[in-house]
């Protein structure tokens, strides 16, 4: 038992008989334990003082009649507040439930991207491909405005619409060649280039 | 007539519709019921609005009271219920606006005790009381300015006696390192 416990015990008479006796004895021949002591009766001291303020008469008279005020007064007040706390918490509500639909429904930039370019025909393909290609001003906005990874989906996508549209080149520019000249073909091969595929 | 059965007999008269054996209840035990509040949360308005919550706690509900008990000890329930109740709630309103007061520093309506010395020794033990953790400060008002066993103060509390006693300890060890510390 610490001294500080036994201190307590002692003031609050929670100790043995033997104990009780040990510890006055120690008390006599031991300076330190007397100065615990009355630090400890200080603390028991000013408890005791203090518990005997009386309060302001005027104002322990002012108690009744405001709690007959406050019993009398009509009830709108706690209506609106409880009309208010229902309103809040119904807000709050219509909130979280939108806020959460939202969040289930919502599809990722990545699946957005791809059910557009699968919704596109194929002019609209080739006309998207220009555009990215072609304007660098669309481009430098397109990727200012999107974070790096919807970028690389972008352009993973772009890739695979410039393959398809390869493809369906390739197959444009064998029926095409078939009755032109040359002279024609090489334009329609260098346009082709020039519009980078 | 003991205190408890004149109590009782109050309350009897007053759930028959006497006011006035209200007001006579309310009248005894209105400076209990605010010095708890006020030493449990350390602001004259805070304790000012328990004691009118108390009294119309006591005035709606005491149909409810069973007259086992002392009716202070039913009172002081309720006093004890709120005062915590409040300090969640301050906690709480802390939290939500970010505030760092933690010490209680509005001591509110100067002229509530009018002894100037006792009001300044009064005001600097109520600073050492907040800054001890609720439930030491619990114990130790309803032990040391209150007068309540332990047994009352578990039943009040619901605590067992063990615990009651483990924080009555620290409470007062630091009640006392906080007196050496401000030279009394």
């Amino acid at each position: 038992m610490t001294t500080d416990e036994r201190i307590i015990k002692y003031l609050e008479n929670e100790l043995s008989p033997e104990e009780r006796n040990l510890f006055e004895k120690d008390l006599k021949n031991s300076a330190e334990l007397r100065d615990d002591l009355n630090k400890c009766l200080k603390v028991k001291t000013e408890t005791d003082e203090l518990k005997k303020l009386n309060l302001n008469s005027l104002y322990l008279n002012s108690l009744i009649p405001e709690f007959r005020q406050n019993l009398d007064a009509p009830k709108s007040v706690s209506v609106r507040r409880n009309l208010g706390y229902a309103f809040g918490i119904m807000l709050i509500f219509i909130l979280s439930i939108s806020i959460l639909k939202n969040f289930f429904s919502s599809e990722s930039p990545t699946v957005i991207l791809q059910e557009f370019t699968q919704s596109l025909n194929e002019n609209q393909k080739i006309k998207l491909l220009e555009d990215l290609n072609g304007d660098a001003e669309v481009y430098k906005l397109v990727s200012e405005n999107i974070s790096d990874n919807e970028l690389t989906n972008l352009l993973t996508t772009e890739l695979e619409i410039n393959n398809e549209v390869a493809e369906a080149y390739d197959i444009s520019f064998n029926e095409l060649i078939s009755g032109l000249s040359q002279q024609k073909i090489d334009e329609i091969y260098t346009e082709i280039l020039n519009r980078n595929f | 007539m003991n205190v408890k059965t004149d109590d009782h007999q109050l309350v009897r008269d007053f759930l028959s519709g006497n006011e006035q054996s209200f007001n006579i209840l309310a009248r005894k035990y209105q400076e209990r019921i605010y010095w708890h509040a006020r030493r449990m949360l350390g602001d004259h308005d805070d304790a000012h609005e328990i004691v009118q919550q108390v009294l119309l706690v006591m005035h709606s509900k005491l149909n409810t009271f069973n007259f086992s008990s002392a009716l202070y000890t039913w009172i002081y329930k309720i006093t004890a219920t709120r005062s915590l109740n409040l300090i969640k709630k301050k906690k709480l309103k802390q939290i939500f606006t970010f505030s760092s007061d933690k010490t209680f520093e509005n001591y509110g309506y100067e002229n509530i005790i009018e002894d100037i010395e006792a009001k300044e020794r009064f005001l600097r033990m109520e600073k050492h009381l907040n800054s001890l953790p609720v439930k030491q400060r619990q114990v130790f008002v309803m032990r040391n300015y209150d007068d309540l066993p332990y047994e009352e103060i578990s039943n009040i509390t619901g605590k067992s006696i063990g615990a009651l006693k483990a924080n009555y300890f620290h409470a007062f060890r630091k009640m006392k390192e906080l007196m050496e510390k401000n030279d009394y």
